[in-house]
């Protein structure tokens, strides 16, 4: 019973923002922010497909 | 789980998280999807696990720590996940403001066509002060140093944009603008309709201008319906033509369809065309659709009002048919469609877009928008850079300091 009820989540994706990456984000941000580039940077490679970044999801990256 | 502390007292403290976000899954109905709002996780879970979620004592051990670690049940206080989000928007502003400056230059208020569902429809083709000045052109540029003094913190592509950027009288102008660009490294993109597109090829090349985005609406007679040219019958032809001539310079190319009742059945057909020209094989050339119709319908006075419109659910179901997938530009849909089916975390944020950040939109007439499609309204203006620069601070505040915890 146990191993069916264990076998009743499946997690579609991972790297979520747990408490450690809230942290380390945190931490990222007083000591290297300019090291966050664009918005595409920060997410995946920017290549120059993107264009220019406004954020407008067309590309299905996000 | 602390090892000191009995399951059942630990189990007690856990409570179903606010930011816990259930949707029923139409195809399966024994199971349900979880989205966390601050975690970013996506789960599909059993019927039997959602409903015990709702009273923790129910769960397995295995199940109690897998929900905890996702985030949908924990030990946080109603209180406590509030500040939480608080942390994470602090965060997140912070992290936006260090994202690289967006500029675009409004080369001209002017347009060559009259799509009768322009959201500038009532700002373009006015008499005085329609398109940047030869000696306005070097002002742009220090501007963007005066917004932003680190040069290392802009984007290094500016965007060409309009009214139509690209008309045939403009050519010295963009020439000027390439020119001087391209010596402070910088390199472009041009939204444009792609008509007058032949004219500026010598522009076209991975230094200068390296991408175009044009508009498509459909095959040929459903195209020349929506995209009127102000004098010519027809758009399409000459269209097709110059993307044909960008990609053989090996510029890329984007072509945007604006969706709505009167073209979301001709998209597959046009599919089909665009897969004929040999286009959709070709790497340098991408696909996307704009949702126009209902909410998305900038002219609800004057445009698709006699029509049906359509909904969203309507239009994703359309735009993910089997036989064609094509990328829609509808923000929520692509990020938790991601990250079902790539794995990826769900993109968070605390405001809607660059609008809110990092976007500088520079027009003729000496005024800053943060938003293309607020360009040429007086009540958006959040500054001006000629004669000199100066922001309308309230304007400003209104766009930059929007995000989710001040919203009404």
């Amino acid at each position: 019973m146990k191993k069916k009820e264990s076998q009743e989540i499946k997690s579609l994706n991972e790297n979520i923002m747990t408490e450690f990456s809230v942290s380390e984000l945190e931490e990222r941000l007083e000591t290297d922010p300019i090291a966050f580039g664009t918005v595409a940077d920060s997410a995946m490679q920017l290549t120059t497909e993107c264009f220019t970044c406004h954020m407008c999801f067309t590309c299905g990256e996000f | 789980m602390p090892l000191d502390i009995p399951i059942y007292v630990y189990i007690c403290k856990m409570r179903l998280s606010d930011y816990t976000i259930p949707i029923e899954i139409d195809s399966q109905r024994n199971k349900v999807l979880l989205l966390h709002g601050y975690t970013g996780a996506i789960d599909i879970v059993s019927k039997e696990v959602f409903e015990a979620m709702t009273s923790c004592q129910s769960l397995s051990k295995d199940n109690l720590l897998t929900l905890q670690s996702r985030g949908y049940i924990t030990e946080k206080s109603p209180n406590e996940e509030k500040l939480h989000i608080e942390r994470l928007a602090n965060i997140f502003l912070k992290r936006n403001r260090t994202y690289k400056k967006d500029f675009t230059f409004i080369v001209s208020y002017s347009c060559n066509f009259k799509c009768p569902y322009c959201f500038e429809k009532n700002r373009i083709n006015k008499p005085t002060n329609n398109h940047l000045q030869k000696r306005d052109v070097e002002r742009l540029f220090e501007a963007m140093l005066e917004i932003e003094p680190n040069r290392a913190l802009h984007n290094d592509v500016i965007t060409l944009f309009g009214g139509e950027p690209l008309l045939k009288s403009n050519l010295d102008i963009v020439e000027q603008i390439v020119s001087i660009g391209v010596k402070l490294n910088y390199k472009f993109t041009v939204t444009t309709n792609g008509y007058d597109l032949d004219s500026f090829l010598h522009l076209i090349s991975k230094d200068k201008i390296f991408g175009v985005q044009i508009t498509l609406d459909g095959t040929k007679e459903i195209h020349d319906k929506r995209r009127i040219h102000q004098s010519d019958k027809g758009s399409f032809s000459k269209i097709i033509n110059n993307i044909k001539l960008v990609l053989e310079k090996g510029g890329l190319v984007k072509v945007r369809t604006n969706v709505d009742s009167s073209n979301l059945l001709n998209i597959k057909d046009l599919v089909s065309f665009l897969e004929n020209q040999g286009f959709l094989n070709n790497p340098n050339f991408r696909l996307y659709t704009e949702y126009i119709s209902g909410e998305g319908n900038f002219c609800p006075n004057e445009y698709e009002e006699d029509s049906r419109t359509i909904s969203i659910d309507e239009y994703i179901k359309e735009m993910t048919l089997e036989q064609i997938t094509v990328p829609l530009d509808f923000t929520l849909f692509n990020n938790i469609n991601n990250a079902i089916t790539k794995g990826q975390p769900l993109f968070l944020n605390i405001q809607h877009c660059g609008a809110n950040a990092f976007s500088y939109i520079l027009d003729p007439n000496g005024n800053i928008y943060t938003c293309h499609e607020f360009v040429g309204t007086n009540e958006n203006i959040v500054g001006k850079y000629k004669p000199v620069l100066i922001w309308e601070k309230d304007c400003l505040s209104l766009w930059h300091n929007r995000n989710i915890i001040n919203l009404q």
